[in-house]
Protein backbone atom coordinates (compact mmCIF):
# COMPACT_ATOMS: atom_id res chain seq x y z
CA UNK A 1 0.00 0.00 0.00
CA UNK A 2 1.25 3.48 -0.78
CA UNK A 3 1.96 5.42 2.38
CA UNK A 4 0.07 8.66 1.93
CA UNK A 5 0.46 9.77 5.53
CA UNK A 6 4.08 10.91 5.42
CA UNK A 7 4.35 13.74 7.92
CA UNK A 8 5.48 17.09 6.62
CA UNK A 9 6.25 20.11 8.75
CA UNK A 10 4.01 23.13 8.15
CA UNK A 11 7.23 25.12 7.73
CA UNK A 12 8.96 22.86 5.23
CA UNK A 13 8.70 25.31 2.35
CA UNK A 14 9.56 28.35 4.53
CA UNK A 15 12.59 26.87 6.21
CA UNK A 16 16.13 27.87 5.29
CA UNK A 17 19.00 26.92 7.58
CA UNK A 18 21.73 29.51 8.03
CA UNK A 19 22.68 32.63 9.98
CA UNK A 20 20.58 35.75 9.57
CA UNK A 21 19.96 39.19 11.04
CA UNK A 22 22.44 41.47 12.79
CA UNK A 23 26.16 40.78 12.55
CA UNK A 24 27.03 38.49 15.45
CA UNK A 25 30.58 37.25 14.70
CA UNK A 26 29.62 33.61 14.89
CA UNK A 27 27.77 34.04 18.21
CA UNK A 28 24.08 34.29 17.33
CA UNK A 29 21.89 35.58 20.14
CA UNK A 30 19.10 33.18 19.21
CA UNK A 31 18.90 29.73 17.65
CA UNK A 32 15.66 28.68 15.97
CA UNK A 33 14.65 25.17 14.95
CA UNK A 34 11.62 23.07 14.21
CA UNK A 35 11.15 19.82 16.13
CA UNK A 36 9.33 17.33 13.96
CA UNK A 37 8.15 13.73 14.13
CA UNK A 38 6.96 14.08 17.71
CA UNK A 39 4.05 12.19 19.22
CA UNK A 40 1.69 14.56 21.02
CA UNK A 41 -1.29 13.06 22.83
CA UNK A 42 -3.78 15.05 24.89
CA UNK A 43 -5.17 13.38 28.00
CA UNK A 44 -8.17 14.57 30.02
CA UNK A 45 -9.16 12.82 33.22
CA UNK A 46 -10.43 13.41 36.73
CA UNK A 47 -7.55 14.56 38.93
CA UNK A 48 -9.06 12.85 42.01
CA UNK A 49 -9.46 9.46 40.30
CA UNK A 50 -6.80 7.11 41.71
CA UNK A 51 -7.31 4.60 38.86
CA UNK A 52 -6.51 7.35 36.36
CA UNK A 53 -3.44 8.47 38.35
CA UNK A 54 -2.10 4.89 38.50
CA UNK A 55 -2.85 4.23 34.82
CA UNK A 56 -0.91 7.28 33.65
CA UNK A 57 1.97 6.45 35.95
CA UNK A 58 2.23 2.92 34.55
CA UNK A 59 1.88 4.07 30.93
CA UNK A 60 4.25 7.07 31.10
CA UNK A 61 6.64 6.06 33.85
CA UNK A 62 6.14 9.34 35.72
CA UNK A 63 3.59 10.96 38.02
CA UNK A 64 0.90 13.25 36.63
CA UNK A 65 2.06 16.85 37.17
CA UNK A 66 -0.80 18.28 39.24
CA UNK A 67 0.81 21.60 40.10
CA UNK A 68 -0.34 24.20 37.55
CA UNK A 69 2.40 24.95 35.03
CA UNK A 70 4.59 21.96 35.84
CA UNK A 71 6.05 19.16 33.72
CA UNK A 72 6.97 15.54 34.56
CA UNK A 73 9.69 13.85 32.57
CA UNK A 74 10.46 10.14 32.11
CA UNK A 75 13.24 9.52 29.60
CA UNK A 76 12.21 10.99 26.26
CA UNK A 77 8.60 11.42 27.35
CA UNK A 78 7.25 14.62 28.91
CA UNK A 79 3.90 14.96 30.59
CA UNK A 80 2.93 18.62 30.37
CA UNK A 81 0.25 20.37 32.48
CA UNK A 82 -2.32 22.19 30.31
CA UNK A 83 -5.23 22.70 32.72
CA UNK A 84 -6.55 21.31 36.01
CA UNK A 85 -7.82 18.18 34.23
CA UNK A 86 -5.86 18.17 30.97
CA UNK A 87 -2.31 17.14 30.15
CA UNK A 88 -0.21 16.68 27.03
CA UNK A 89 2.10 13.69 26.62
CA UNK A 90 4.97 14.38 24.23
CA UNK A 91 7.55 11.86 23.07
CA UNK A 92 10.11 11.60 20.29
CA UNK A 93 8.36 8.51 18.92
CA UNK A 94 7.74 9.25 15.22
CA UNK A 95 4.66 7.01 14.94
CA UNK A 96 2.00 8.85 16.98
CA UNK A 97 -0.28 5.82 17.03
CA UNK A 98 2.01 4.01 19.46
CA UNK A 99 1.85 6.57 22.30
CA UNK A 100 -1.89 7.00 21.82
CA UNK A 101 -2.47 3.24 21.91
CA UNK A 102 -0.31 2.86 25.03
CA UNK A 103 -2.28 5.53 26.89
CA UNK A 104 -5.63 4.30 25.65
CA UNK A 105 -4.86 0.74 26.76
CA UNK A 106 -3.87 1.93 30.22
CA UNK A 107 -6.91 4.17 30.81
CA UNK A 108 -10.60 3.36 31.17
CA UNK A 109 -13.54 5.05 29.41
CA UNK A 110 -13.65 8.01 31.80
CA UNK A 111 -10.36 9.31 30.37
CA UNK A 112 -10.18 11.11 27.03
CA UNK A 113 -7.05 10.24 25.02
CA UNK A 114 -6.67 12.21 21.79
CA UNK A 115 -3.78 12.04 19.34
CA UNK A 116 -2.96 15.68 18.51
CA UNK A 117 0.44 15.11 16.89
CA UNK A 118 -0.63 16.76 13.65
CA UNK A 119 -2.31 19.72 15.36
CA UNK A 120 0.82 21.50 16.53
CA UNK A 121 4.08 22.69 15.09
CA UNK A 122 6.82 22.61 17.70
CA UNK A 123 9.53 25.27 17.54
CA UNK A 124 12.67 25.29 19.64
CA UNK A 125 14.09 28.65 20.60
CA UNK A 126 17.46 28.76 22.36
CA UNK A 127 20.44 31.01 22.95
CA UNK A 128 21.38 33.85 25.31
CA UNK A 129 18.67 36.19 23.91
CA UNK A 130 15.88 33.58 23.60
CA UNK A 131 14.16 34.80 26.78
CA UNK A 132 14.37 38.41 25.59
CA UNK A 133 12.71 37.48 22.30
CA UNK A 134 9.81 35.82 24.14
CA UNK A 135 9.48 38.85 26.45
CA UNK A 136 8.87 40.99 23.39
CA UNK A 137 5.84 38.93 22.44
CA UNK A 138 4.10 37.34 25.41
CA UNK A 139 2.41 39.02 28.41
CA UNK A 140 3.96 36.51 30.81
CA UNK A 141 6.41 36.90 33.71
CA UNK A 142 9.62 35.63 32.10
CA UNK A 143 11.92 36.44 35.03
CA UNK A 144 14.60 33.75 35.24
CA UNK A 145 13.48 32.96 38.81
CA UNK A 146 9.80 32.63 37.82
CA UNK A 147 9.74 30.85 34.48
CA UNK A 148 12.31 28.17 35.31
CA UNK A 149 13.29 24.89 33.62
CA UNK A 150 10.42 22.41 33.89
CA UNK A 151 7.72 25.11 33.83
CA UNK A 152 5.01 25.44 31.18
CA UNK A 153 2.60 28.28 30.39
CA UNK A 154 0.00 28.72 27.70
CA UNK A 155 -0.18 32.36 26.66
CA UNK A 156 -0.30 34.56 23.56
CA UNK A 157 2.37 35.73 21.16
CA UNK A 158 1.33 38.05 18.36
CA UNK A 159 -2.38 37.16 18.71
CA UNK A 160 -1.71 33.38 18.65
CA UNK A 161 -2.13 30.92 21.49
CA UNK A 162 1.19 29.23 22.26
CA UNK A 163 2.19 26.71 24.88
CA UNK A 164 5.69 27.55 26.11
CA UNK A 165 7.84 24.97 27.87
CA UNK A 166 11.06 26.07 29.56
CA UNK A 167 13.64 23.33 28.87
CA UNK A 168 16.60 25.10 30.46
CA UNK A 169 17.32 28.75 31.29
CA UNK A 170 18.06 29.57 27.63
CA UNK A 171 15.96 26.96 25.79
CA UNK A 172 12.23 26.98 25.15
CA UNK A 173 9.79 24.86 23.16
CA UNK A 174 6.81 26.61 21.55
CA UNK A 175 3.73 24.55 20.68
CA UNK A 176 1.83 26.48 18.02
CA UNK A 177 -1.31 25.43 16.16
CA UNK A 178 -0.17 24.16 12.78
CA UNK A 179 -2.11 26.73 10.77
CA UNK A 180 -0.42 29.56 12.72
CA UNK A 181 3.07 28.08 12.35
CA UNK A 182 4.17 30.23 9.43
CA UNK A 183 2.95 33.41 11.12
CA UNK A 184 4.75 32.49 14.36
CA UNK A 185 7.90 31.56 12.46
CA UNK A 186 7.96 34.92 10.70
CA UNK A 187 7.30 36.73 13.99
CA UNK A 188 10.17 34.87 15.69
CA UNK A 189 12.57 35.61 12.84
CA UNK A 190 11.61 39.28 12.92
CA UNK A 191 11.96 39.48 16.72
CA UNK A 192 15.36 37.72 16.60
CA UNK A 193 16.70 39.93 13.83
CA UNK A 194 18.37 42.47 16.15
CA UNK A 195 20.41 39.80 17.98
CA UNK A 196 21.54 37.84 14.93
CA UNK A 197 20.01 34.36 14.75
CA UNK A 198 20.80 30.94 13.42
CA UNK A 199 18.24 28.61 11.89
CA UNK A 200 19.48 25.07 12.47
CA UNK A 201 18.51 22.01 10.49
CA UNK A 202 15.06 20.62 11.24
CA UNK A 203 15.32 18.52 14.40
CA UNK A 204 13.92 15.03 14.19
CA UNK A 205 12.36 14.47 17.60
CA UNK B 1 -4.28 44.81 34.13
CA UNK B 2 -3.74 41.42 35.75
CA UNK B 3 -6.46 38.86 36.50
CA UNK B 4 -5.80 35.98 38.84
CA UNK B 5 -6.73 32.66 37.24
CA UNK B 6 -7.56 30.25 40.10
CA UNK B 7 -5.02 27.80 38.62
CA UNK B 8 -2.44 29.79 36.63
CA UNK B 9 -2.16 32.81 38.95
CA UNK B 10 -1.81 36.43 37.84
CA UNK B 11 -2.00 36.74 34.05
CA UNK B 12 -2.59 39.55 31.60
CA UNK B 13 -6.14 40.64 30.81
CA UNK B 14 -5.33 39.90 27.15
CA UNK B 15 -5.50 36.15 27.87
CA UNK B 16 -9.03 36.31 29.31
CA UNK B 17 -12.52 36.50 27.91
CA UNK B 18 -15.61 37.81 29.73
CA UNK B 19 -18.40 35.24 29.63
CA UNK B 20 -21.30 36.98 31.35
CA UNK B 21 -23.23 37.32 34.59
CA UNK B 22 -22.44 34.56 37.10
CA UNK B 23 -25.63 35.03 39.10
CA UNK B 24 -28.07 33.75 36.44
CA UNK B 25 -29.60 30.38 37.29
CA UNK B 26 -31.25 28.31 34.58
CA UNK B 27 -34.93 27.67 35.41
CA UNK B 28 -35.44 24.05 36.47
CA UNK B 29 -38.53 23.64 34.26
CA UNK B 30 -38.16 25.92 31.20
CA UNK B 31 -41.37 24.60 29.57
CA UNK B 32 -43.51 25.97 32.40
CA UNK B 33 -42.29 29.56 31.85
CA UNK B 34 -44.19 32.26 30.02
CA UNK B 35 -42.50 33.94 27.06
CA UNK B 36 -41.81 36.97 29.22
CA UNK B 37 -40.16 34.90 31.96
CA UNK B 38 -38.04 33.06 29.39
CA UNK B 39 -37.07 36.35 27.78
CA UNK B 40 -36.05 37.66 31.19
CA UNK B 41 -33.85 34.61 31.87
CA UNK B 42 -32.32 34.55 28.40
CA UNK B 43 -31.83 38.20 27.51
CA UNK B 44 -32.42 40.68 30.32
CA UNK B 45 -29.50 41.53 32.58
CA UNK B 46 -29.04 43.87 35.51
CA UNK B 47 -26.48 46.59 35.06
CA UNK B 48 -25.28 47.22 38.62
CA UNK B 49 -22.93 50.03 39.55
CA UNK B 50 -20.22 48.55 41.77
CA UNK B 51 -19.60 44.90 42.59
CA UNK B 52 -20.66 42.26 40.09
CA UNK B 53 -20.16 38.49 40.10
CA UNK B 54 -19.05 37.40 36.64
CA UNK B 55 -17.94 34.38 34.65
CA UNK B 56 -14.56 34.72 32.98
CA UNK B 57 -12.59 32.27 30.88
CA UNK B 58 -8.81 31.95 30.74
CA UNK B 59 -9.25 31.64 26.99
CA UNK B 60 -5.63 31.89 25.85
CA UNK B 61 -4.30 29.96 28.83
CA UNK B 62 -5.72 26.90 30.57
CA UNK B 63 -9.13 27.59 28.94
CA UNK B 64 -10.99 27.05 32.25
CA UNK B 65 -14.04 29.08 33.19
CA UNK B 66 -14.10 30.63 36.65
CA UNK B 67 -16.02 33.18 38.72
CA UNK B 68 -14.75 36.68 39.49
CA UNK B 69 -16.13 39.41 41.75
CA UNK B 70 -15.32 42.65 39.96
CA UNK B 71 -16.14 46.27 40.68
CA UNK B 72 -17.39 47.58 37.36
CA UNK B 73 -16.60 51.18 38.42
CA UNK B 74 -13.00 50.74 39.57
CA UNK B 75 -12.19 47.41 37.80
CA UNK B 76 -10.90 46.11 41.12
CA UNK B 77 -11.24 42.32 41.32
CA UNK B 78 -11.91 41.23 44.92
CA UNK B 79 -11.77 37.46 44.34
CA UNK B 80 -11.66 34.72 41.72
CA UNK B 81 -12.77 31.13 42.33
CA UNK B 82 -13.38 27.94 40.34
CA UNK B 83 -17.00 27.67 39.11
CA UNK B 84 -18.04 25.61 42.16
CA UNK B 85 -16.36 27.94 44.67
CA UNK B 86 -17.98 30.83 46.52
CA UNK B 87 -16.63 34.34 46.08
CA UNK B 88 -15.40 36.29 49.11
CA UNK B 89 -14.78 39.97 49.71
CA UNK B 90 -16.06 43.08 47.98
CA UNK B 91 -19.77 43.79 48.46
CA UNK B 92 -22.20 41.87 46.34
Amino acid sequence: MVDITERRSALESHYTAGTFGAECNGHPGVMLAVRRNLSIVHVAGKPDDQTFINAIKSACGCDIPFEPGSVSVAGSLSLIWLAADRWMAVSAEPDPGILEATLRRACDDTVAVIDASHASTVLRLSGPQARTVLMKGAPLDFHARTFTPGRVATTMISQCTVTLVCIDQDTFDLYVFRSFAQHMWEWLRDASEEFGYEVSDILSG
Amino acid sequence: MLIKCPWCGDRSLAEFSYQGDATIIRPSDPLSLSDNQWNEYLNLRNNPKGWHDEIWQHLNGCRKHFKARRNVVTHEIADTKPMDGSLQGGRS
